[in-house]
């Protein structure tokens, strides 16, 4: 008796031990596996054979403007600057001097006050497209506190009476207290910038240099190519903005300078009538990741733009319409403030 | 120990085999530019201009207002509610899943409420969240701001949407308190506080920059360290509120009541600083600063508001719920009535 029940014992024991070190065995594994995946993972996506992913990563630390160090740890300058064409972009290098051909627009609908909304499914992003059928009514606006901080695209817009509303330019990012926090207000636009005829920014005193820019013309052509402040005085526009990348001229697809992966995106176009379009996409969060600026570009083709630019996007890009935002800015407090709008009255 | 290295070994490939497996979906197919978009076209409708009356429900607690007074937000027994007054639309803030909201505060130029949550039961650690009030679409901040027990409480968040800097005013217990500064890229750091007694607190709008209370030794500290306030004649000063020039509205407490307000920009010397009288001693609950500076009182018993800087009075009818920058919102009867200034 004493015999059996001691054997049993013993048996207990070790299915116990064997069950104790198979969890030690799990554990051991997924320890393993995280700490090597985590650093091989890493080694992979900057060193490996995906270029797409490598470009996204790359893209999206020297497009944060923080975290750039993050990149340069990997990879040197030249190696970051052939996958992004970030410095090439930056010294205006890389867009062709194509301009849009102000006679290839026929604008039909002036004085007609309709607005479409459409929604845009892109799969991992989630847009909206506003379509002005008469172009004319498309103008600038900008903070009333010039110099000092931007305003939100919403309030620009109710102070403009205006019915549809974009982010516009992009703004000089600086801390009032150190340069850590990253806290730009958005009162000092980049380029060039005039609204209602009036030289807003004009491009850093540089009235002759030229500038990817997109202008409006009193009779509702929208001029769009590498424009300087006093081009576009010559021309007439009362109403321009200097932008993140040409994405259409005269129906031309156009090689996207700077690579910088998928985030929320601005962009505005002109159809063939004349029509303004305008385009938000959201990003950032895990229902709409964001787009790159060559799927911008292809939407704003296949919905009939011949002439087409990128504004400033990520947390700025926000669509307004009939006194709302409609579109869902990415950053926690909402909208950005920004320099300028574009907007339709 | 050639047993081990087997085992590595096929760990190894799993790992390596699932990188690549999933790398190459990501750059093949996801990443991938796309061609095609759906799009749909939108039947919008024109919103009517038209003033619907709204019913305040009678156990709503804790009302407050958006900054122009189109949303109100109460408390009723089962939650945060946001009630948009153009339409009378009403939505339920709820809490994350197993989280109870601890405190909220509206950004002070938007429909937008900044929420800290923690776990209803046992501790974990306090959440941010936003809520936009046009959408009602919540989105997470960041879950991480500092561990919370069932002792923790949340008193205040201040918010500036032109820095992207969120301060969150955490209560250990009656006498500890700690301030936390969320920023753009949702790092956390705690406040060095002068001491853990804090009182009120206020975000400087458009610099990274908070004003407290340090109740032990009575003073207002800036978070800015070039920046030293002292105000020689006032024994015990008070945050008031703060506006759009960044100054900060201070006001010296006799008996409970402020008999004066003082204002001016934290690193201007106080000496040169504007002040003005209040009349009668005034309660610290019953004034607005706004964003351009103008300083509303309120007078429950006669109904009115008077711009201090410039004495002009409105009056409104039924009992006060909000003073927001753009007007005052009352409720006579469970009706909710907009009053704008004069």
């Amino acid at each position: 008796m004493s015999v059996l029940r001691k054997n049993r014992k013993l048996k207990e024991n070790e299915k116990n031990k064997r069950g104790f070190s198979k969890i030690k065995y799990s554990l051991s594994f997924l320890l393993f596996e995280i700490v090597f995946t985590a650093v091989t993972l890493t080694l992979i996506v900057f060193y490996g054979p995906f270029t797409n992913v490598k470009k996204t990563v790359v893209s999206d630390f020297i497009n944060s403007g923080r975290h750039q160090y993050v990149a340069r740890w990997f990879l040197s300058d030249a190696e970051i600057n052939q996958l992004t064409n970030y410095s090439n972009a930056k010294n205006g290098l890389t867009t062709s001097n194509a301009k849009a051909d102000v006679n290839e627009i026929q604008v039909e609908h002036k004085n007609d006050t309709g607005i479409q909304l459409e929604n845009v499914d892109g799969g991992k992003f989630k847009g909206y497209i506003l379509i002005i059928n008469d172009p004319t009514r498309v103008k600038v606006a900008y903070t009333k506190y010039l110099g000092k901080e931007g305003q939100i695209t919403s309030v620009m817009a109710q102070e403009n009476d205006a019915v549809a509303a974009i982010n516009g330019g992009d703004f000089e990012d600086e801390a009032s207290v150190g340069s850590a926090k990253y806290t730009g207000t958005g009162g000092k636009p980049i380029g060039i910038l005039i609204s209602d005829g009036k030289v807003i920014s004009d491009n850093n005193g540089n009235p002759d240099v030229k500038i990817g820019s997109f202008g409006m013309t009193p009779n509702g052509t929208m001029l769009v190519g590498k424009y300087s402040v006093n081009d576009f005085k010559a021309a007439n526009v009362t109403d321009a903005i200097s932008c993140e990348a040409m994405l259409l001229i005269n129906g031309q697809p156009q090689v996207i300078g700077q690579s910088s992966g998928l985030a929320p995106r601005t962009a505005i176009g002109q159809m063939k009538d004349g029509s303004i379009i305008f385009l938000a996409i959201d990003g950032r969060s895990l229902s709409s990741v964001g787009a790159s600026y060559e799927e911008v570009r292809n939407l704003m083709q296949q919905n009939g733009a011949i002439n087409a630019v990128a504004l400033d996007g990520g947390s700025s890009t926000t669509m307004y319409y009939n006194g709302n935002v409609i579109n869902n800015p990415s950053d926690a407090v909402g909208e950005r403030y920004v320099p300028s709008i574009v907007y339709a009255k | 120990m050639i047993k081990i290295f087997k085992h590595l070994s096929i760990w190894i490939v799993i790992s390596l085999v699932t990188q690549f497996g999933v790398l190459y979906y990501i750059d093949k197919y996801y990443l991938k530019t796309e061609t095609t978009f759906k799009i749909e076209k939108v039947v919008t409708q024109v919103p009517k201009q038209q003033e619907v009356s709204i019913n305040i429900p009678q156990d709503a607690t804790k009302i407050n207002a958006s900054y122009d007074g189109k949303f109100i937000s109460y408390c009723e027994s089962d939650g945060l509610k946001t009630l948009d007054t153009t339409n009378g639309q009403i939505r339920v803030v709820t809490p994350d899943k197993g989280n109870k909201i601890l405190f909220y505060n509206w950004v002070s130029d938007r429909h937008r409420l900044i929420i800290a949550e923690d776990p209803a039961q046992g501790s974990g650690e306090i959440q941010l969240k936003s809520y936009d009030a046009d959408k009602g679409i919540k989105n997470n901040v960041n879950n991480n701001i500092t561990w919370s027990n069932s002792y923790t409480t949340v008193a205040d968040i201040q918010i500036s949407q032109a820095t992207n800097l969120i301060y969150v005013k955490v209560n250990r217990n009656s006498y500890k308190s700690e301030i936390y500064e969320n920023d753009v890229m949702n790092d956390v750091s705690e406040i060095n506080t002068t001491s853990s007694r804090i009182g009120n607190i206020k975000i400087i709008p458009n610099a990274d920059e908070l004003v407290y209370e340090d109740l032990y030794s009575n003073r207002i500290v800036s978070t800015n360290d070039k920046v030293s306030m002292n105000f020689s004649n006032i024994q015990k000063p008070v945050i008031l509120g703060a506006d759009d020039d960044n100054n900060i509205y201070v006001g010296n407490v006799v008996n409970g009541l402020i008999a004066n307000i003082y204002y001016g920009q934290t690193d201007a010397p106080t000496s040169q600083w504007q002040s003005v009288k209040a009349p009668n001693g005034l309660d610290p609950n019953n004034l607005l600063v706004t964003e351009n500076g103008d300083i509303y009182v309120n007078d429950d018993l006669k109904g009115q508001v008077t711009a201090l800087k410039t004495n002009q009075m409105t009056s409104y009818k039924g009992t006060l719920i909000k003073m927001t920058d753009n007007e005052i919102l009352s409720q006579e009867n469970g009706k909710l009535l907009k009053t704008t200034y004069k």
